[in-house]
């Protein structure tokens, strides 16, 4: 009896079933090897049986896939069992689980299997993209990743919280901390005409929303990624977007300060931010100018 | 083909009856198959019988026991028995292989459950338990959280439901003190667990121009709907966020809205007697210095972890510090503070514009109000 927290490696369970193949095969090959006859009569059934059964089982595995995408799905999950390459890619809050991203060689990817918070651009063969959104998706061979996003509500904080967080190296903070924090302070910092150094702090929330309609979703988010690539990446990921909307933050914010002095954007404060690229891509978005250091 | 499709389903159907029917089915399959294979052996006989009457040393001129001994050759024949065995194995390989697959597609650990969940569909097979949420296994994904599952809910929390096409929200409110008793269909999934208790946070808003803060204490509650077509609205909102980070959300959101709504209302009414303070004014210079001493403790006050108890000297800093969290629920005991409370109508107002604020910002962001925040004490801070 396995312990109740075994957990079985990938080379187990290969090896399992490289063991029942082999007892399955070495039963035919003893059994039939006079009987050339009938060897076709076997072989015919047990490929009927293998497709039939796993097809049975795969309809509780993954029930939303008609029969045609289950047929695929049975092909490539016994190719799989012969290859190196992933299965399939999971994509979890706008992330791609596993080291896909860091590989040179990106696998042939047939399969994706993408969560309720998530959303992901492909590209066809015909240059066609389209939105895939949460689900199993099938036949997705030689498409090519464009973006992946989080549709789930975002929030991030710019800016310093404290004025602790424009200082130095706190004695309690690892490197890595203290750099975190000085770049999150640094990104914000601001000099004004008037030669006063401020440090705004801001409060992001956002979401993207995707419509449900298959060709304007597709175009929206298409829009999007064609506006964040502009540093010739191959894949947008969450990450880039949210860098984008800091950027057009910035790049407001930059504008907004102008020749303003300090007392004038004092007065103003705390402030609702408008961006009106965001609200063109349809983007829910609430930004606050909170405090400024 | 309408109705073969829909017989087609119907044989899929995943209900206790369903399964112990598939079961017999599946049973009965065996059983016709190996028939058939015996058939097959006992007209070609492709590699010769098993013979039992040899081997049994059986005799008979009985026709009863001839004719049975004969089944018993054609079944147990070296052809059909080989089959039907390949056959088995097969059934048990291609369950392994579809749990795997499982496995990883609802990044699980253990494939025991895995391969538990496949045959309860399938056969309505015992062994899945019955869990109550919240479940530290939900967290670690350590269980199937798709139906057919029973499940509880303890007071006070909310399960958010897929199934397709939409999202719903099973909450027990708590009226009872009673754990809620939830059966979940096939193709519904458990994708989240809320706590939907109603919530207080303290905290610190600051008016920059004016050079002052404001402590401030205010209450959350969820505001559920009571219509289905709402509910579906709020859960499809409810599935934006995740259970980990809810809460803090929610808090941020309203600390900023509180924030903007405190200014809003002082611009449009400066006369208001909590502002300005009136040692702001007397000595501008002399209370900014002291205010900015306050200001700073203000500051590092958000954050709980960041504050302990003097001995008899206010505040010292605690070691612990953390960049982002922000609402705290201890510093009004903690800091010196010039009390001004507001008059009830001015609180009145504050919460009525704090409600319009929250509500359009909600609105904006989710499509549907979900948070009913109110103010519940307020004060300025100021120097003594």
């Amino acid at each position: 009896m396995q312990p109740e927290n075994f957990k079985e490696t990938g080379s187990f369970r290969k090896t399992r079933f490289i063991l029942l193949s082999s007892i399955i095969f070495i039963l035919i090959v003893f059994l039939f090897w006079a009987q050339t006859a009938w060897i076709f009569f076997v072989i015919v059934f047990m490929i009927v049986i293998v497709f039939s059964t796993m097809l049975f089982w795969q309809h509780y595995a993954a029930p939303d896939l008609d029969l045609f995408e289950q047929l695929f799905l049975t092909k490539n999950i016994l190719i799989n069992l012969f290859t190196r390459s992933p299965l399939f890619l999971t994509i979890k809050n706008g992330v791609i689980e596993g080291d896909y991203l860091l590989l040179k060689n990106k696998p042939e990817i047939n399969v994706l299997n993408i969560d309720h918070k998530s959303a992901v651009l492909i590209e066809g063969n015909s240059n066609q993209r389209s939105l895939l959104l949460n689900g199993v998706h099938i036949n997705i061979k030689k498409s090519k990743l464009i973006g992946v996003f989080n549709i789930g509500i975002r929030h991030i904080h710019l800016g310093p919280c404290a004025e602790s967080d424009l200082g130095t190296k706190h004695s309690n903070e690892s490197l890595a901390e203290f750099h975190l924090r000085k770049e999150l302070v640094e990104r914000t910092k601001t000099r004004l005409n008037s030669g006063d150094l401020i440090y705004p702090s801001f409060a992001i929330f956002y979401r993207l929303e995707p419509s449900g309609q298959e060709k304007k979703d597709s175009m929206l988010f298409q829009s999007i990624c064609e506006k964040i690539r502009n540093d010739g990446s191959e894949l947008v990921s969450s990450e880039m977007m949210d860098d984008f909307i800091i950027s057009q933050l910035i790049e407001g914010w930059s504008a907004f300060c102008g020749d303003k002095n300090l007392d004038e954007i004092l007065s103003n404060i705390p402030v609702s931010y408008e961006l009106p690229l965001l609200t063109e891509f349809g983007i829910r978005y609430q930004i606050t100018l909170e405090q400024i250091f | 083909m309408l109705n073969f499709r829909k017989s087609l389903k119907d044989l899929f159907l995943v209900n206790h009856e369903a399964g112990i029917l598939r079961l017999f089915l599946a049973a009965a399959l065996i059983f016709v198959l190996w028939s058939l294979l015996a058939v097959i052996s006992s007209a070609f006989d492709p590699f010769g019988s098993m013979d039992f009457r040899n081997i049994l040393g059986i005799n008979s001129e009985n026709l009863a026991l001839s004719l049975f001994l004969d089944i018993f050759d054609a079944y147990f024949s070296i052809f059909s028995f080989s089959l039907i065995l390949m056959f088995l194995l097969i059934v048990l390989l291609s369950l392994d292989i579809v749990a795997d697959f499982n496995l990883r597609l609802r990044s699980l650990q253990l494939k025991n459950i895995s391969k538990k969940y496949l045959t309860s569909c399938a056969f309505s097979f015992p062994g899945r338990k019955k869990l109550l949420f919240p479940d530290d296994r939900f967290k670690a994904s350590e269980d199937i959280f798709d139906g057919p599952l029973k499940a509880g809910i303890k007071p006070g929390c909310a399960l958010l439901l897929k199934s397709k096409p939409s999202y719903s929200l099973i909450y027990n409110s708590g009226e009872n003190l009673e754990n809620i008793e939830i059966s979940l269909a096939f193709r519904e999934k458990i994708i989240d667990c809320f706590n939907m208790n109603p919530a207080s946070i303290a905290f610190f808003v600051k008016d920059q121009s004016q050079s002052r803060s404001f402590l401030v204490d205010a209450s959350y509650d969820y505001d559920l709907p009571t219509e289905t077509g709402n509910m579906v609205k709020y859960a499809s909102m409810l599935a934006l966020f995740d259970s980990n980070n809810f809460r803090e959300i929610i808090e941020n959101l309203l600390v900023t809205e509180t924030n903007l709504t405190l200014h809003q209302y002082f611009r449009s009414h400066p006369e208001s007697s909590a502002y300005p303070s009136q040692e702001m004014q007397d000595d501008p210079i002399e209370n900014n210095d002291k205010f900015s001493k306050e200001f700073k403790q203000k500051k590092y006050s958000r954050i709980v972890n960041f504050y302990k108890k003097g001995n008899g000297h206010g505040l010292k800093r605690n070691r612990k510090r953390t960049i982002y969290s922000r609402p705290i629920s201890e510093v009004p005991s903690l800091i010196k503070v010039q009390e001004k409370n507001l008059s009830s109508s001015v609180m009145d107002e504050l919460n009525e514009l704090l409600e319009i604020n929250l509500q359009n910002t909600l609105i904006s962001l989710f499509g549907t109000g979900c948070l009913k925040a109110k103010i519940l004490h307020f004060q300025e801070q100021g120097s003594k």
